[in-house]
This record gives C-alpha cells, sequence and structure tokens, in this order.
C-alpha cells in the first residue's frame, strides 16, 4: 500500500471517527431558531435557577438522550418529550446515543455544549449517573432522570448535587414482578424467560423481578434466554427454548420486540401449551392482547418522561420543586397491566395521541399554574391507571360514556 | 519481408524518467528461435509486455506479416495468436487449473450461458496430448501447485491458442531438467511447422543453443540482432554488458579446499514428506552444493536447515556451542543466513523500501540505547548495502518493486552479507539475474569462502553447483544419491546420470 | 524410463478422487456423529422434524446473506454496509408487500431492488472515489442506517412502528417454502459461482487481480456484476429475513454491521470446508452448524449469555485453527 493510500485512509479514518462522535448531535432539534441563543444561559444557572427566574418558558431548550434509535420503548419515550415540549413551547436537543454507553457521556457533553439550559437524562447503566452528575453540576445545568430508577446508592449521590431536579421513573424490577405475581396468580408452574443482555440493568431488572415474584408464587423458571437483540433473534432464542422445555406453562419476554418474537415462536410449536407475559405495550403487542395470543402486558405507559420534563421546567422557571427533606423529588410511575378489552381505546389515546394532553400538563408548570405543588405530581401519578385517564379523555368529550361502559368502565 | 513472421519497429515505451524501450526495432522469421538478451533492465520484459499486450506502447508499430498489430489486452494477443509466458506474473491460486488456462475466453465451453466444465477438463487434457505436456490435473487449484507446475501451466495456456509466436520469458529457470527438455521438443515441433518462438533467458549457453538468430538489448536500445553462428558465449556477453567480462566465472581451483572444522551438522533429517535420512557436514570455509530433479527435495532441505520447516526426524546442530536449530530465529541469531528460492514471497516485502527490508533481519543490532529502532541506523544500513554490493536505485527509500530482479537479489543477499554470518543458505542466488549480477554474486561467494564462510548452495543450475562447490551432493528420490568431491573430472553428465 | 515416468506422475499429483472422497466422509462423520450423541443425550429433543426445522428456518437469511458473500467479498470487496441494507431492503420489501397489496413478489421485489440498486452505488461511488472498500462500507453503513431510522422516527411520530407483515407475505420466512427458497437459491448460487463467465471472473478477481486483469478479466464489469448478483442474494436475504421476523426495526450506531456475523462465521467455516465440498453447498452446512450451535446449548441448559458465547468463541476459533491447517496441507 503506497504512502498516499496510508494518508487517505488515516484522514478518512479521522473523520469516521469525528462523524461518530457527532452523529445525532443535533437530532430531532425541532426549532430551527438559532441554536446559540441560550449558549450562556445554561452555564450561568446556579443549582437555584435565580437567572431563568424572569425568564419565559419559550426561550428555555431542554436536552434529551434516546439511547437507541430503533427501540420502540425509547421512541415512543422520545416522541413524549417532544410532544410535550411542542405543547408548551419549549425548544429540545434530541441526541441518539446508539446503545453505547460511552457515547451517551459524549452526548451530553455535546448537548451542554450546545447550550441547553437543562437535561432530560435516560441512564441505561449505573455507572452513568455519578458521571453525568458531576459533568452537569460542572457546567452547571440542571437535570432530571426519566424512566430509569437510579439504585439507592446513586440516588443519594444524585440528591447532594444541587443541580439534580428529581426523577421520574419506574424501577424495572416491578415491572419484572408485576408480570410474575399476575402469572403465580392464574396457576402457573413452569416459566421460561426471553430477554436481552445480562449487562443491561433493565432487563436483568425485570427478569430477577419476574423470577422473584414467580418463585414466590410457587412457580419455577427453568431457563432464561439471555442476548436477544432483535425481533428475528428472540425468535430463535425462544423456539430453543421451546424445543429443550416443551413442558413450560409460562413464557415472559421482557420487551416489546422479544415479545413479537416469542409469539411467532409460540406460534410454530403447537405442542407446547403456555400462556405469553410481556413487558412493554407497543402495537405489535396490543395486537396479540387483543387477540389473545398474550395473555397479558404490561408497562409504564410512557407517562414518567413527561413529568420528568415539567419537574425540570418548574425548576429552570424558578420554582423549584422539593420534597419534605429539601431534596429534590424521587416519583415512581406506576407499572399496571393493560387488560385486552382496552387494547383500543390504549392504541387510540397512548400510543396515537399523548395520555395527557398539553393543557392537562400545563397544570403541572409555574407558568400556567403558579401554585404547582410536588403534591400535585404526586397524586396524579398516584392517581393515574388506564381507566381513569380514559375518564379524563370521556370529560374533555373525546369517548363517549358508553364506549366506556363497554370496556366495563361505568 | 516473405519469411517474417512478426516484427516490431521503432517501439518506445518510458517509465517516468526511465526510457526502457527506446527506438526498439526487431524482426522475427517464420520456422525460427529468436533470442532475445540483455542485462537487468536492458529493457526485454517491457518489449515483451509490449507485444503481449499487458502494456501499452508510448510509439512504434508492430506486425504480424504485414498486418498492423495492437493488441489492447493480453486476449487480444491472443485472439492474434500470440502466447506469452512471462517471467513474474503467475496465476490466478483461487481457480482450477482448467479455469486459468482458459480465464478471460470461456465463452467458448457455455451451454445455455452455463460453462460446461466437462468440456473443459477434455479440452485441457487435449492441449496437454498434442504437445506432450506433463499432464496436472486441470480440476485442483493452481494455489497447490509448485513452481514448476505453475509455468507449465501457464505454457498451456500460451499453447492452448496453436500459438503463431510463442513468447517465452524467464521460463527454463524454473524447469526442471526433464520438463526442459518437453519444452525443448515444443520448441522444435512448432519451428517444424513454421511458428516462431521468440526466447528470454539469462542462460547464454542454452540461449546460444537453442536460437537461430539472437537481439542484444542494453539499457532500452537495440545494440544488434545477429545470426547465432556469429556469436559466441563470450562475445554475447560483451554485446550485453558493452565490456570485456571474464571467460570463466567459477572458481579457478579444481580441487576441494577448506578447513577441516565442521560447522554444521545434519543428522538423518527428515520433514516426512520431501526428504528423509539426510546427513551432511559443512565445513569451514566450506561450499557444499546440493542439486538434484525439481522435486528431489533440495529446497525443502534449505528451509529446513534455517529452521522454517519443522522435522519429524533427525536434527541440525551448529557444532559452535553445540546448539540445535529448530527455529528460524535460533538459525538467525546463531550466525546463518538464508536467501530462499522463491526471492519475491519467501525473503523480500517487495512493496516496502530498501532500507526496511535490510533492517528486517537486523533489528536487534539497529537498536538505540532505549531499546527503540534507530531510523537513522536503518537509513544507514539500507545507505551502506546500495553502496557495498552495488544496487542500481535511486536511494534506500525507493520500494523494491520498482528495482530489476538483480538489483532485488543484491538486496536480498546484501542484508545478509552485511551482518557477517558464518553460514550462508543460499538456494537457487542466481535466478532470473542477468551475467554481470551473477558474475558479481560468484565473485561475493568466492571471497566469503576465502574469509572461511561456510555455504550451502542449493542450485538447479548443475555448471554453477560444479563450478563453486567443494562437495557436491546428488538427491534422488527424496535422499541423497551420491557425494562428489570437487575435482577435474566432475561433469554435468556424471550428477545427470545420479539424477535420472 | 521409470524414472521420468516417476518424476512426472509427482507433476501430476495433485487431490485424487480417492482422498477427496475419504476427506468427505470424514467431514459428514465430524459433522453428524456429534449430533447423533448430543441428540441421545437430550433425549432425542435435537434430531426431531420440528426442531431442525426451526433451526434451519433461522438459518435462511445468514445463508443468503452468504452466498451475496461469495460474489460480492470474493473479488477483494469488504462491504461493511451489507447489514444496513438488509434492513433498509427488507422494509422497503415490506412496505411493497403490506401498502402496496403486492404480497410476496412486492417483498421480494422491493427488498432486491434496494440491496441491488445499493449495492450498485457503493461499487459505482468506490470505483471512482477509490476508498478502501470497508471504509467506504463503514460510512455508507451509517448513512443507510439514518435513512432506515429516519422512515423509523416518522412511523413513530405518528405512533405507529416500522412496516409489520402481520399475515401478508409470512411464507417465505416458513417451511416448507424456505426450503425450496433455499434450494433455489443454491442451485443459482452453484451455478452463477461456479459455472458461468462471471462467477470465474469474480473468483480470479478476488485471488489475484493483477493477473486475473492480465489474462483478459474485465475489471469493471467483473464488479458490476458482483454487486448485481451479491445484490439479488441480500434482497432474498432481507426478504426471508423481513418474512421471518414480520418486523425489522432500523438501527443506528453501526449495530447492523454485527448482522453478519453469523453469515459471515459461515462463510469462513465454508471456505474452510471448501476443499471437500463445494463452497455454495458448504455454506448451507456451515451455516446450520453455526446457528444450531446455540440451539444445541440451548438444549443441553448450558446458560446463555455466558457460557454460550464462551463456547461459540472457541468454536470460531477451532475453526480457524482447522482452515488454517488446510491452508498448510495444500501449499508446497
Amino acid at each position: 500500500m503506497s504512502k498516499k493510500h496510508i494518508k487517505l485512509i488515516a484522514v478518512l479514518l479521522v473523520l469516521c471517527m469525528t462523524l461518530v462522535a457527532c452523529g445525532g448531535k443535533k437530532t430531532g432539534d425541532n426549532n430551527n431558531n438559532n441554536n446559540n441563543n441560550n449558549n450562556n444561559t445554561g452555564n450561568n444557572n446556579t443549582g437555584n435557577d435565580n437567572n431563568n427566574a424572569g425568564k419565559d418558558i419559550t426561550d428555555l431548550k431542554l436536552g434529551l438522550n434516546n439511547f437507541m434509535k430503533g427501540i420502540y420503548s425509547v421512541d415512543i419515550l422520545e416522541n413524549g418529550f417532544a410532544e410535550t415540549c411542542k405543547a408548551l413551547g419549549v425548544k429540545t436537543m434530541i441526541v441518539n446515543d446508539e446503545g453505547k454507553v460511552e457515547k451517551t457521556i459524549t452526548n451530553v457533553d455535546n448537548m451542554i455544549s450546545a447550550g441547553v439550559d437543562g437535561i432530560v437524562f435516560f441512564g441505561i447503566s449505573e455507572t452513568l449517573f455519578p458521571v453525568v452528575s458531576q459533568k452537569c453540576q460542572d457546567a452547571k445545568v440542571p437535570f432530571v432522570v426519566y424512566d430509569h430508577m437510579p439504585s439507592d446508592e446513586n440516588l443519594d449521590l444524585l440528591k447532594a448535587n444541587p443541580y439534580f431536579k428529581g426523577a421520574v421513573a419506574t424501577r424495572d424490577l416491578g415491572t419484572g414482578q408485576n408480570m410474575g405475581e399476575h402469572a403465580a396468580s392464574l396457576g402457573l408452574k413452569r416459566a421460561i424467560i426471553i430477554t436481552g443482555k445480562r449487562a443491561d440493568p433493565t432487563h436483568s431488572a425485570r427478569t430477577n423481578g419476574f423470577t422473584q415474584a414467580f418463585e414466590d408464587g410457587g412457580g419455577e423458571v427453568l431457563d432464561v434466554a439471555w442476548d436477544a437483540n432483535t425481533l428475528a433473534d428472540a425468535t430463535a432464542k425462544a423456539n430453543d427454548l421451546l424445543i429443550a422445555h416443551p413442558d413450560v406453562d409460562c413464557v415472559y419476554a421482557s420487551n416489546g420486540d422479544y415479545g413479537s418474537g416469542t409469539m411467532q415462536a409460540m406460534a410454530q410449536h403447537t405442542n407446547v401449551d403456555a400462556q405469553l407475559f410481556v413487558t412493554d405495550l407497543d402495537p405489535d403487542i396490543l395486537t396479540g392482547l387483543k387477540e389473545g395470543t398474550i395473555a397479558a402486558a404490561n408497562g409504564a405507559h410512557w407517562i414518567n418522561v413527561d413529568f420528568a420534563t415539567t419537574l425540570l421546567l418548574n425548576a429552570l422557571l424558578g420554582h423549584e420543586l422539593k420534597d419534605d427533606d429539601g431534596n429534590a423529588p424521587i416519583l415512581v410511575a406506576p407499572v399496571m397491566a393493560l387488560p385486552s378489552e382496552m387494547v383500543d381505546l390504549y392504541d387510540k389515546f397512548w400510543i396515537k395521541s399523548q395520555p395527557f394532553s398539553g393543557e392537562e400538563l400545563k397544570q403541572y408548570v409555574v407558568t400556567w399554574n403558579e401554585d404547582v405543588s410536588l403534591q400535585d405530581y404526586v397524586d396524579v401519578l398516584a392517581n393515574y391507571s388506564v381507566e381513569t385517564r380514559l375518564k379524563q379523555k370521556e370529560a374533555e368529550g373525546l369517548i363517549s360514556a358508553d364506549e366506556l361502559e363497554a370496556v366495563g368502565i361505568q | 519481408m516473405k519469411n517474417i513472421l512478426f516484427r516490431v519497429k521503432d517501439m518506445n515505451k518510458s517509465f517516468g524518467i526511465t526510457r526502457a524501450n527506446h527506438n526498439v526495432s526487431m524482426e522475427i522469421r517464420k520456422g525460427e528461435v529468436h533470442g532475445l538478451i540483455g542485462e537487468n533492465g536492458s529493457g526485454k520484459s517491457t518489449l515483451i509486455s509490449m507485444i503481449s499486450g499487458m502494456a501499452e506502447k508510448d510509439s512504434g508499430e508492430m506486425f504480424i506479416g504485414d498486418t498492423p498489430y495492437e493488441p489492447s489486452s493480453p486476449v487480444t494477443a491472443l485472439e492474434s495468436r500470440i502466447g506469452t509466458v512471462v517471467q513474474e506474473l503467475g496465476l490466478v491460486d483461487g481457480l482450477s487449473v482448467a479455469a486459468n488456462i482458459f480465464l478471460g475466453r470461456m465463452d467458448r465451453f457455455k451451454k445455455l450461458n452455463i460453462i460446461d466444465n466437462g468440456a473443459l477438463y477434455n479440452e485441457v487434457e487435449s492441449i496437454y496430448k498434442k504437445w506432450n505436456l506433463p499432464r496436472i490435473n486441470p480440476r485442483i487449484l493452481a494455489g497447490s501447485l509448485t513452481v514448476e507446475q505453475k509455468k507449465i501451466v501457464e505454457l498451456t495456456r500460451a499453447l492452448s491458442i496453436d500459438p503463431e509466436l510463442l513468447i517465452l520469458d524467464e521460463i527454463t529457470a524454473a524447469l526442471s531438467y526433464n520438463t526442459r527438455k518437453i519444452l525443448f521438443d515444443i520448441m522444435d515441433k512448432l519451428k517444424a511447422s513454421n511458428k516462431s518462438i521468440l526466447i528470454v533467458t539469462h542462460d547464454l549457453e542454452e540461449l546460444l543453443h537453442l536460437s537461430d538468430e539472437i537481439t542484444i538489448l542494453r539499457d532500452g536500445k537495440k545494440v544488434t540482432t545477429k545470426r547465432v553462428e556469429d556469436l559466441t558465449e563470450s562475445s554475447l556477453k560483451q554485446l550485453m554488458v558493452g565490456r570485456d567480462i571474464e571467460g570463466d566465472y567459477y572458481r579457478a581451483d579444481s580441487t576441494d579446499d577448506f578447513s577441516s572444522e565442521v560447522v554444521l551438522k545434519l543428522n538423518n533429517i527428515s520433514d516426512g514428506e520431501n526428504f528423509t535420512d539426510v546427513t551432511l557436514e559443512l565445513h569451514k570455509g566450506e561450499i557444499v552444493g546440493l542439486c538434484g530433479l525439481s522435486d528431489a527435495g533440495i529446497h525443502e532441505v534449505a528451509e529446513a536447515v534455517f529452521g522454517v520447516r519443522p522435522l519429524v526426524a533427525g536434527d541440525i546442530t551448529l557444532t559452535k556451542g553445540n546448539r540445535k536449530i529448530h527455529t528460524d530465529s535460533m538459525a538467525m541469531a546463531y550466525g546463518m543466513g538464508y536467501v530462499p528460492k522463491d526471492r519475491d514471497r519467501q525473503a523480500l516485502m517487495v512493496s516496502d523500501s530498501i532500507e526496511n527490508n535490510v533492517a528486517l533481519s537486523m533489528l536487534d543490532e539497529l537498536k538505540g540505547p532505549f531499546g527503540f529502532i534507530s531510523p537513522a541506523k536503518i537509513t544507514g544500513v539500507g545507505k551502506k548495502v546500495i553502496k557495498d554490493y552495488k544496487v542500481v536505485a535511486i536511494d534506500e527509500k525507493v520500494a523494491l518493486a520498482s528495482l530489476s530482479g538483480g538489483n532485488r537479489q543484491k538486496v536480498n543477499l546484501g542484508r545478509w552479507l552485511l551482518q557477517h554470518k558464518d553460514i550462508l543458505i543460499l538456494d537457487s542466488p542466481t535466478r532470473g539475474v542477468d551475467v554481470g549480477v551473477k558474475a558479481y554474486i560468484y565473485d561475493i561467494m568466492k571471497q566469503l569462502k576465502k574469509k572461511g564462510v561456510s555455504i550451502l548452495l542449493i542450485s538447479d543450475e548443475l555448471p554453477e553447483v560444479i563450478g563453486l562447490s567443494d562437495t557436491v551432493y546428488v538427491f534422488k528420490n527424496s535422499k541423497i544419491e551420491k557425494k562428489f568431491r570437487r575435482s577435474e573430472g566432475l561433469t554435468e553428465e556424471k550428477i545427470i546420470e545420479v539424477m535420472l | 524410463m521409470t524414472n521420468k515416468k516417476n518424476s512426472i506422475s509427482k507433476i501430476e499429483k495433485g487431490q485424487s478422487s480417492d482422498s477427496l472422497l475419504f476427506g468427505r466422509i470424514g467431514l459428514a462423520i465430524i459433522l453428524i456423529v456429534p449430533y447423533i450423541v448430543l441428540n441421545t443425550i437430550t433425549d432425542g429433543k435435537i434430531l426431531t422434524v420440528n426442531n431442525l426445522s426451526s433451526v434451519f428456518t433461522s438459518s435462511v437469511t445468514s445463508m443468503f446473506m452468504s452466498w451475496c458473500f461469495c460474489f460480492l467479498f470474493t473479488t477483494g470487496i469488504t462491504d461493511l454496509s451489507v447489514g444496513a441494507i438488509l434492513i433498509l431492503a427488507g422494509n422497503v420489501g415490506g412496505v411493497f408487500a403490506v401498502n402496496l397489496n403486492l404480497g410476496t413478489f412486492g417483498l421480494l421485489l422491493g427488498s432486491i431492488l434496494v440491496s441491488v440498486l445499493l449495492l450498485l452505488l457503493n461499487t459505482v461511488v468506490r470505483s471512482f472515489t477509490k476508498i478502501p472498500s470497508w471504509i467506504f462500507g463503514l460510512g455508507a453503513a451509517m448513512v443507510y442506517e439514518a435513512i432506515g431510522m429516519y422512515y423509523g422516527s416518522y412511523m413513530i411520530s405518528r405512533g405507529r412502528q416500522v412496516v409489520s407483515l402481520g399475515n401478508v407475505a409470512r411464507q417465505i420466512g416458513r417451511t416448507p417454502w424456505n426450503l425450496l427458497i433455499v434450494l433455489l437459491g443454491f442451485i443459482a448460487a452453484y451455478l452463477l459461482f461456479n459455472k458461468t463467465s462471471v462467477g470465474y471472473n469474480i473468483r480470479a478477481l478476488g485471488s489475484n487481480r493483477r493477473v486475473a486483469e492480465m489474462m483478459g478479466v474485465d475489471v469493471q464489469k467483473t464488479m458490476t456484476y458482483s454487486a448485481i448478483l451479491g445484490g439479488i442474494f441480500l434482497g432474498v436475504a432481507a426478504a426471508v429475513n423481513e418474512s421471518y421476523s414480520s418486523r425489522v426495526m432500523p438501527t443506528t450506531g453501526l449495530t447492523s454491521v454485527a448482522l453478519i456475523f453469523t453469515a459471515l462465521a459461515g462463510f469462513l467455516l465454508a471456505s474452510s470446508l471448501g476443499k471437500y465440498i463445494n463452497l455454495t453447498l458448504a455454506i448451507i452446512i456451515g451455516i446450520f452448524v453455526i446457528t444450531s450451535l446455540f440451539n444445541v446449548l440451548t438444549i443441553l441448559g448450558v446458560p446463555s449469555g455466558t457460557w454460550q458465547q464462551t463456547v461459540m468463541g472457541l468454536a470460531v476459533v477451532l475453526s480457524g485453527i482447522a482452515s488454517q491447517r488446510k491452508y498448510k496441507g495444500v501449499v508446497k
């Protein structure tokens, strides 16, 4: 290879690496306004955010990291964030971590450099929280955590950071437990699980939660297929497990894609008489629920990102909400199973539109409700269920009482 | 003009500032063997490349009979029935022998767009038969063939078109004694049917023996074309190099002469495949020659001695320190150097610079005070090899690929000589080099011998082995058949008798 | 005279039909015996029609990808964008099948069209810019992933996922239709690779480009054909993959490169078996063996995510060693 070639390769390599590092930097920036408008705003924040106090909400720009574009559940969270910000008039900057923790860190730097006023952060790995917390503190950029709840140890660390403004998330262990309990309550005894990487805290927690609850309820988990990365992988792995354990009566898939793959594999194993339980409520799973191929499915219904965003906005607008101890609030979004008869309504109000309308969400932001308090947040999350939401939709005139009655809501 | 089968007129070709061919004109008569000779870099290969469609000419004309001939690719040349076996092209290793013979011309075997392999193999077999070529299974991969077998496949490809003109560039050097004979029969057959052959070889004796007429090139220009009757070996040498060369460049003495100190012992070594029970001793200041037919195992013995070919039995011992050689790094560390037969594949990194090629064999000696290799020292040894061994190159940074075969061999040899090794294994050291370089290498060998360096010389050229060795081992069927001492009466005939 | 005969017979020496036959029998034993033994250990769970068909079904995509490599990678082009093309082509095929109501025909048409066009585009840009293939492939993979992602994001913003086949065009991803598809694929790959001028030229280019050029192989034309043929096989792979899993999510961050792992490992294993059986057939065996490895390990109760991967890694190393040994055996 000539020196010319080597030089060319070197230049291209550097170029490639730069591209990789910068990829997604401005993805999803749904405002074409000058990105540098707020360059200094973020950096001048203090823990009390006084300098944003007089600021109009429309001047603010929030950053959000999508851990891996292409995964329905995180994409729908991104979509929820974008819709919420749009309704509230807030600018956004959305980055794609491409499934890599090192890219998550680079992207936090990118968002800070781009001058976001605050960051709505998704931490796939526990190791990310201390690093990102430190970065935000150094750059004086307030942040909240959504969807994946940090460990208690990390929560203590986050609370000590004045720029941490709270967390609205789900406990993945609880998500798995919820399904495990449900399956055990049906008297099922032998289960297999199709899940993601062992090192992925979401899937390992869901798997552990399911196993714990199912075994506490008198069942036994016979085998776990880790590392199902795609739908096709999940199908193949589910096939393998169904052949190895044709006597199972329960199958748990820890996300939507794994659920879809497992559903297809089960269709090929007519000799196996088992019920399928899935976490995540994506269109495929809803179809499965409706058709009865999935016994039950649960999920956090994607609302945690909405409330994490409004929590951060309040802090940025000088109305920081704190718990009784004066710490940033830690709110747990409830997880529940979706009854199959409500699938169509769920599709209409959660997937094709937002469960909370823009007008409703405004009531949780100081700009529109100067008395908004943490209790409002606690209440709305405590009362949150498919039923209560549908009733609200009825109040808004989007659904009739008859339709609700048809699905068993009085 | 009636007798002329092919001619080139005022051919010119330059590579950068080098004028590889400068107004070269040549005529080849029907039914004759035309020899083409010149030192390395004299422009022979360039001329052949242009005739065979592998390189484009800058200017000039070519004619087949009276028809202008402008080959745009090697396939056009084949279509014009000019078949070439070139010195350093080779085969497509990943394809079968038959596919190599008909590559680029497969369409004739198509039936409904599918190649009929049966017909392809039959065609190859019929070519073998027609020309009485040694049969090489047309179905096996070319990559599994020996150098000689590959040359035979290339020859088969050239003969597959029933050539009007067959061009043979340095082919004999790669062929064993018996295959050469087959080739000479083919040449006779072609001559008899009024076809012509253009042959390039460094073996002057062979050239004079085979050719009817010889064109001599020097520095890209034609010196002259002469009938073979008007030439002798020494006049040919003189025309090639432009000065007188000593008539005999081998050793002048006719008796063995070396110290009684044994430096290397081969004790019943076998590799389980190519050679068995080989036992010999190499003394200080001795040149031991190994010869045999191409598959007699002599080249593999050389590889084994340097530790690159594992043994299944026996051992190789250096008497100094009573050390056994198991690996090439041991061999190098204990004072051995090795010049393998396939220079470009086994010895040199042809796309790398002269200095890096030299440095690779002596990295330990090029380390600076902190153990890092010093670029200045690398350049130093590169320069020294160029200077000491008269390598023709712009500087030590140029890639070996841009040097002629002879100059590459000087680098190859020079890098070991620079290190003052006690034992040198030289496998076909003059393969593909011109007389000038050949004489130079022989001279170096003679000087090394005087200094007490021991040399294991492996060669397919019997005059070379006889001319230089103190002891000659003749191999047959993977074993030592006979040992000869240097003497007046040792002739090629005596050795051939043992070999066959 | 005897000596001459002896010498010539050595020149003739190549692989005799006997040694080839023994090699094939040996290979068959090495491949089949472990399955029989493991089947016995697992109470007959492995060699059941159901299990074999499920392993086969999940190998079909990789088989077609591997045949694509036959044409594409053999010419010396390491195009790492094939994974991204697989995803994109499958989605376009899915749109053709579902949204345009063209069913299986549409799935194949859309997938093949996209694969051929993108591989041709890669070939043109590469030959124009002279960028080394693997670097260009990485760049192209990022672009094709991004295109898939634009589509995915658009669908998400409407509350939907990327196209899902549902019950449309699912036959080619299932037995017995996939058996037929593989049979047809094999016949086509075998004939094209081994018995056409294009196949010979492609193999020649990969083995020694300069010599091939000198022997009259038109490099540009051959590269174009290799992209077209490779594209057709990749297109079928994409269609089968889409049909098998019903929905293929676009990815970013070069994750698509990992999709070629099984196909590539199978291709390498097949290359090492190439001494005994034709490469195009060896691919079927190689891919099946690699796919069944996880299946067998799962049935044996080897934990996934840790030990299964360890065994797989060791198997890759061992087949590498095996192919090296074969190399030494041939080169003299």
